[in-house]
C-alpha cells in the first residue's frame, strides 16, 4: 500500500516536472505572442495585435514563408518515403549481395556534419542555378533524411512475416503489387512516421535553408522567422512569438491526424498471435 | 491436375556452405488425389511446397502440370503462370483486410468483375461457415477461424492445384480434429488436386489417398496409409508410422533345418516364413499389438519380466525387456502389473524384416 502510494506520487511528480519543462517555453511564446507588450508579459493586456501583423503585414512575407514552408517540406517527406520504401523492400526482401554492407554504408553516410556539406552544396546548386527554388532545399533535405528513413523503414518491413509475401506472391501479386498492395498498407504506421519524421526533419531545418536561398521565393519559416527584423533593426519579439506560434499549428494537426495510424499495432492478425 | 516431379534437386546456399534439401525426388500425384507429403520437420517439405507453388526454383530436375513442364531445364513459370493456391501454417492472412477483402484478394489481383468477386466470396464464405465474419479484420478472429478464412482464400480461386503446410499444426486438439475431417470433405467435394505437408503422422493416415514419406530430402515409401502402416519400406518409415510406434530389435537370423528364425545372443525370438531371407545379422520390426503377452507359457514365448503397464484407456501399454531390447506391448488384461513375470510371443506372421 504504502509503496504504491510512493510510486504514484513518483510517477505524477515525473511526469508533471517533464510537462513542465517541455511546455514552459510554448507557454512563454504563446504569453509574448499575445501580450500588448513584448518585454513586460501581461502589462497593457492581450492582443491579437502581434498575430494581425505577421498574417497581414505583406512585406514580413510570413505567408510565403509558411508555403514555401509546407511544400518543401511535403515534397521532402514524399520523394523520401517513396525511394526509402523501394530500398527496404529491396533490402528485406529481395536476394542481394551485400545488404549489410549497403545498410552500413548509408549509416556512415549520415554521420557527415551537415555544416561539412554546406560550401560544396551552395556551389553546387548555384552552377545548377537552382539557388532559391524548391529544388535547391527538396535535393539536400531527401538526402540527408534518407538513412534514418531507410533505418526505420527497414525494420519495420522486417517486422512482416516473409509467409505474408509468399502469400501474395501465389496470389498472384507482381514484386510491385506485393510492395503497395500488402507491404505498405501492412506497414502503414511505420510509413507514416517516417512521413511525418522527414517533414518535421525538412519543417525545422536552418542551415541549408539559410545558404541556398535569397528571398521569399523560396525561403523557408525557421530562415523567415530569423530575418524578421524592425524598421531600426530592433527585435520584434512579438511578431517572432506570434509566427512562431502559427508555424507550430501544421507539425501538431499532422500529428494528431495520424497518430492513430502510427499508435496502431503493426500487424496485429498477420499470423497467428 | 496431375503433377509429376521428376529426379527434382534443391540446394541451398548458406554461409556454412551448399547443402541439399530435396534429393532426387520422383512423384507422380494423381488428378483429384489427396496427396500427404509426411516427414520430421527440417526434411524439405515446406521447400517441397514452394517448388510447386513456383517460390522457389528447382537446381535440377523437373516439375510438370496436366504434362505441362513449368519448371526444368531452360524453363521457369512462376506462380502467377500456375494457378496454383497455398494455406500458410501462420495463416498468412493481409491484417489491413477484412476477411472478405482478404478472400477476394487474388480475384482483385485477377481483375475478375466486381459482382462475380462478391458471388464468389460468399459461396466460399458460406462453405467454410464465416459468412458472420466477413466485416471483420484477422485480428479479432480466433485461430480456428483465420485458417478457415486463410482456406477459403484459397479455393476461391477454384485453383488447379491446393498445397497446404501444416495448416492444422497452430490450432488445439480438439480444433484441429474437427478442421481435419472437414477438410477432408471440401477436398472430396471440390475434387481439386491437393498436397498436404504434415509431421503428423496420424493427420497423414487419415487425410491421405496416398502418403509420401519424407526423410532428409529424400523419398522414403510411397504408398496408400494401409500400405505404409503394414508394408513400411525400411524401419524409418516403420517407426515413424504407428502409434505406439513399432518395436525394433537387431537380432540374428539363423537357419535351422531348413526353417528360418530371428534371435537375439542365443534366444530364439520367432520364426520367419518370408522366402529370400539370408542369415546373418538383421533388425525385425513389430508392432506393439502384435506381440502377445500371457500370464502362463504358450508355444514360441520367451519369459519376461514386465517393468512398466502404462494404461491407455482400452489397452495397457506394457515395456519389459525382451532378450535384452527394451519392447513395449499392447494388452488387455489388466492383471499383467509391473513386476510381474510373464510370457511374450511375436506373431510370426506380423514380423517386418529390415535389413
Ligand atoms: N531459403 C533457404 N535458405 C537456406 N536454407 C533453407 C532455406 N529454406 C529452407 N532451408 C533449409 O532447408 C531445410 C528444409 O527446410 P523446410 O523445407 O522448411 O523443412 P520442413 O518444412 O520439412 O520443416 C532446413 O534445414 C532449412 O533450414
Ligand atoms: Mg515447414
Amino acid at each position: 500500500m504504502k509503496s504504491e502510494t510512493t510510486e504514484r506520487i513518483l510517477l505524477w511528480a515525473g511526469a508533471l516536472a517533464m510537462a513542465v519543462f517541455c511546455l514552459t517555453p510554448f507557454l512563454y511564446m504563446f504569453a509574448v505572442s499575445l501580450s500588448a507588450r513584448p518585454d513586460q508579459i501581461g502589462a497593457g493586456g492581450f492582443t491579437p495585435a502581434n498575430y494581425a501583423t505577421v498574417l497581414g503585414t505583406p512585406s514580413l512575407h510570413f505567408l510565403d514563408y509558411l508555403r514555401n514552408s509546407l511544400i518543401v517540406s511535403a515534397l521532402s517527406a514524399i520523394i523520401t518515403v517513396l525511394i526509402a520504401s523501394l530500398a527496404a523492400y529491396a533490402i528485406t526482401r529481395l536476394e542481394m549481395k551485400g545488404k549489410a554492407v549497403v545498410l552500413f554504408f548509408v549509416l556512415a553516410v549520415s554521420m557527415f556534419p551537415q555544416v561539412s556539406l554546406i560550401g560544396y552544396l551552395f556551389k553546387l546548386m548555384s552552377d545548377l542555378g537552382l539557388i532559391n527554388t524548391y529544388a535547391a532545399l527538396v535535393a539536400p533535405y531527401v538526402a540527408w533524411i534518407l538513412p534514418l528513413s531507410l533505418w526505420i523503414l527497414v525494420s519495420y518491413f522486417d517486422q512482416i512475416p516473409r509467409e505474408l509475401d509468399r502469400a501474395a506472391i501465389v496470389d498472384g501479386c507482381s514484386p510491385a503489387q506485393v510492395l503497395y498492395k500488402v507491404i505498405l498498407p501492412v506497414a502503414l504506421p511505420g510509413v507514416l512516421s517516417t512521413a511525418l519524421l522527414s517533414f518535421i526533419f525538412a519543417f525545422n531545418e536552418f542551415i541549408f535553408a539559410l545558404i541556398l536561398t535569397t528571398d521569399y521565393s523560396a525561403r523557408t519559416i525557421p530562415v523567415g522567422i530569423a530575418m524578421f527584423q524592425g524598421l531600426h533593426g530592433e527585435i520584434p519579439w512579438g511578431n517572432i512569438m506570434a509566427a512562431s506560434a502559427i508555424t507550430t499549428a501544421p507539425i501538431m494537426l499532422l500529428t494528431a491526424v495520424f497518430q492513430r495510424h502510427i499508435i496502431q499495432g503493426l500487424t496485429r492478425g498477420a499470423v497467428k498471435g | 491436375m496431375n503433377i509429376s516431379l521428376k529426379s527434382l534437386k534443391k540446394d541451398f546456399t548458406s554461409a556454412r556452405g551448399k547443402f541439399t534439401v530435396l534429393d532426387s525426388v520422383d512423384l507422380e500425384i494423381k488428378e483429384g488425389e489427396f496427396f500427404v507429403l509426411l516427414g520430421p520437420s527440417g526434411c524439405g517439405k515446406s521447400t517441397l511446397l514452394n517448388l510447386l507453388a513456383g517460390l522457389e526454383k528447382p537446381s535440377s530436375g523437373e516439375i510438370s502440370f496436366g504434362g505441362t513442364l513449368m519448371a526444368g531445364p531452360g524453363k521457369f513459370t512462376g506462380p502467377r503462370g500456375r494457378n496454383v493456391a497455398m494455406v500458410f501454417q501462420s495463416y498468412a492472412l493481409y491484417p489491413h483486410l477484412t476477411v472478405f477483402g482478404n478472400i477476394a484478394f487474388p480475384l482483385n489481383i485477377a481483375k475478375v468483375p466486381k459482382p462475380e468477386i462478391k458471388e464468389r466470396v460468399e459461396k466460399a464464405a458460406a462453405m467454410l461457415g464465416i459468412t458472420a465474419l466477413l466485416g471483420s479484420k484477422p485480428g479479432e478472429l480466433s485461430g480456428g477461424e483465420r485458417q478457415r478464412v486463410a482456406i477459403a482464400r484459397a479455393v476461391v480461386r477454384r485453383p488447379d492445384v491446393l498445397l497446404f503446410d501444416e495448416p492444422l499444426s497452430n490450432l488445439d486438439a480438439q480444433l484441429r480434429l474437427a478442421t481435419r475431417v472437414e477438410l477432408k470433405k471440401l477436398q472430396r467435394e471440390l475434387g481439386i488436386t491437393s498436397i498436404y505437408v504434415t509431421h503428423d503422422q496420424v493427420e497423414a493416415m487419415t487425410l491421405g489417398d496416398r502418403v509420401a514419406v519424407l526423410k532428409d530430402g529424400k523419398l522414403q515409401q510411397l504408398d496408400t496409409p494401409m500400405g505404409l502402416y503394414e508394408r513400411p519400406a525400411n524401419r524409418f518409415v516403420a517407426q515413424f508410422i504407428g502409434f505406439p510406434p513399432m518395436n525394433l530389435m537387431d537380432c540374428t537370423l539363423t537357419e535351422e533345418a531348413g526353417a528360418m528364425a530371428a534371435g537375439i545372443g542365443g534366444v530364439r525370438l520367432v520364426p520367419l516364413k518370408k522366402p529370400g531371407l539370408k542369415t546373418g545379422p538383421a533388425s525385425i520390426g513389430i508392432r506393439p499389438s502384435d506381440i502377445e503377452v500371457s500370464r502362463e507359457p504358450v508355444p514360441g514365448s520367451v519369459p519376461v519380466r514386465i517393468d512398466l503397464a502404462e494404461p491407455l484407456g482400452r489397452d495397457i501399454l506394457l515395456s519389459f525387456s525382451l532378450a535384452g531390447t527394451e519392447v513395449s506391448a499392447l494388452t488387455g488384461d489388466a492383471g499383467l502389473t509391473e513386476g510381474r513375470e510373464a510370457h511374450a510371443r511375436l506373431i510370426p506372421e506380423k514380423v517386418h524384416v529390415f535389413i
